[in-house]
């Protein structure tokens, strides 16, 4: 195999596509948004400049926030030799800078990437995780994350919700104006001020509705592209895929059915049928588990075809 | 004899019950996981005459034993149909007791089958942790609900069954960890 084995194998020109077309989709919502706004006469320029600042904060704020929040800490390499060893492999392979090492005293098996570019950037695995998987299946998720890294997943979600956040603000700012009876001096204006309160505020909820679902889609595609990006690094996508089923078929078989209703039903031998899974589906940050496992089993069959 | 006779299965059927009362100490002392000083149980109630006189003389026993022990008590319908007999004490070993003894009366008078679950309640890292008992399998698992009541927190409770697992008498199957919604321990 060649020495950067990442893309040898061509990229996934479809997810590609709609991970652009949900951005642009993003990008007009923000500028209808940020007009119709100016339009209403809402001093929105307050709200960014607010909202920049949080951003900033987010921005620049240290990974010891990040860490503190996720009981995490950062390990050395004589404290944690096998994780370090598995970074430096990945790394290698990926041709990256190498990111810190970051483990989280929890027993939820999770991982996760944080850092808004390659010098900043730092992974982190749970305990809970390198407890429940094998090497393997640990460098397949380590890979995972650090595709999240290459692909510049940090920032890009960041920027996605800046405007998000501005129309969340927004929303909760014009809710009590409008209760309040208006912007204090402009109360004068009346009935027509009132209305345009109003209609900003019912702006603000749809575009942070429309935004919320196609950040969360952004959000899945991304997750495609890192499960890609780790089949591709480690050279073996079932790496991921086991630790993908291990993790999600532990937590699965737990059912959150009642037991009264179970014993019921039983009784009158009636199954429980519609879960509403569409709907989850939605609103979810990450791809279902089945959907992804099917996906990197296809990239085994296809790299070993490329074989 | 044997054939009529009471099979030794069914006697010590929920001596499970009991080794929460031996585990309780080690729960504090070595897990922080302190009783909230309440304990549920659940039956199916149906309208049989055997069954009212069970439940007049599990009243008459519950009230003798707030008498004795302190255990206040008090029984609520839900709206599954099913009863529960809420307890209070703050002696974690009189709940299990009480729990006992009443489950004790159910299988004297035949109705075992009646009984559903017993759910003894603990905080744990600032949540509340429910250990059911199912009187049908005849052991424990635990049960972490959310503030929404409806998710649980499947991490903590898979966690727990780890930590826990050689206390208690542990359902294995994952698939029969059953949630129980909305346990009325305010009823109490």
């Amino acid at each position: 195999m060649a020495m950067n084995p990442r893309w040898t194998y061509g990229k996934d020109t479809s997810l590609t596509l709609r991970m652009y077309f949900v951005m642009f989709m993003l990008a007009a919502l923000y500028l209808f948004f940020v007009t119709a706004m100016w339009g209403l006469g809402i001093p929105i320029q307050f709200v960014i400049i607010i909202a920049g600042l949080m951003f900033m904060f987010q921005w620049f704020g240290s990974e010891k926030l990040v860490l503190r929040s996720m009981h995490a800490k950062v390990v050395n390499e004589q404290e944690q030799p096998k994780l370090h060893a598995m970074v430096d492999k990945l790394v290698a392979n990926a041709d990256m800078i190498k990111p810190k090492v970051a483990l989280a005293m929890t027993d939820v098996p999770n991982a996760f990437a944080s850092g808004r570019n390659q010098k900043k950037a730092l992974v982190c695995v749970t305990e809970g995780l390198v407890r429940r998987l094998d090497d393997d299946e640990l460098e397949g998720v380590i890979a995972h994350e650090l595709s999240h890294i290459k692909n510049g997943d940090v920032r890009a979600m960041m920027l996605a919700s800046f405007f998000a956040t501005v129309a969340a603000m927004l929303m909760n700012m014009l809710m009590w104006m409008t209760l309040f009876g208006g912007m204090g001096r402009h109360s004068s204006h009346g009935s027509s001020a009132r209305g345009a309160l109003m209609m900003a505020y019912f702006v603000s909820i749809l575009v942070y509705f429309l935004a919320t679902l196609l950040i969360l889609a952004l959000s899945r595609y991304r997750e495609f592209a890192a499960d890609r990006g780790a089949a591709m690094l480690t050279g073996a996508p079932s790496k991921l895929a086991s630790a993908l089923e291990k993790i999600s078929g532990i937590i699965a078989q737990i059912p959150t059915d009642d037991l009264r209703k179970v014993e019921t039903a039983n009784a009158f031998f009636i199954v429980s049928a519609l879960k509403g899974e569409k709907f989850a589906g939605l609103f979810a940050s990450h791809p279902p588990m089945e959907k992804r496992i099917a996906r990197l089993r296809e990239f085994e069959t296809e790299m070993e075809r490329g074989r | 004899m044997a054939l009529f006779g009471r099979g030794t299965s069914t006697a010590n059927a929920d001596d499970a019950i009991l080794a929460i009362a031996v585990a309780e100490p080690t729960f504090s002392a070595a897990h922080q996981m302190f009783t909230t000083g309440k304990v549920g149980l659940t039956y199916k109630p149906n309208d049989s005459e055997f069954f009212s006189e069970l439940e007049s003389e599990m009243k008459k026993l519950l009230t003798a034993g707030e008498k004795m022990t302190g255990t206040r008590y008090n029984i609520v319908s839900d709206e599954y149909g099913y009863r529960w007999i809420m307890m209070a004490d703050d002696q974690f070993e009189d709940l299990a007791m009480a729990v006992y003894a009443v489950s004790q009366s159910f299988n004297e008078h035949g109705c075992r089958d009646q009984l559903l679950a017993a759910v003894f309640p603990f905080t744990y890292e600032g949540k509340i942790v429910e250990w059911i008992y199912t009187y049908k399998h005849g052991r424990f698992y635990p049960f972490v609900p959310g503030m929404d009541g409806k998710h649980r927190d499947n991490n903590m409770e898979i966690g727990l069954s780890d930590k826990i697992g050689k206390l208690l008498p542990m359902e294995k199957k994952l698939t029969q960890w059953y949630a129980l919604w909305g346990v009325p321990f305010d009823a109490v």
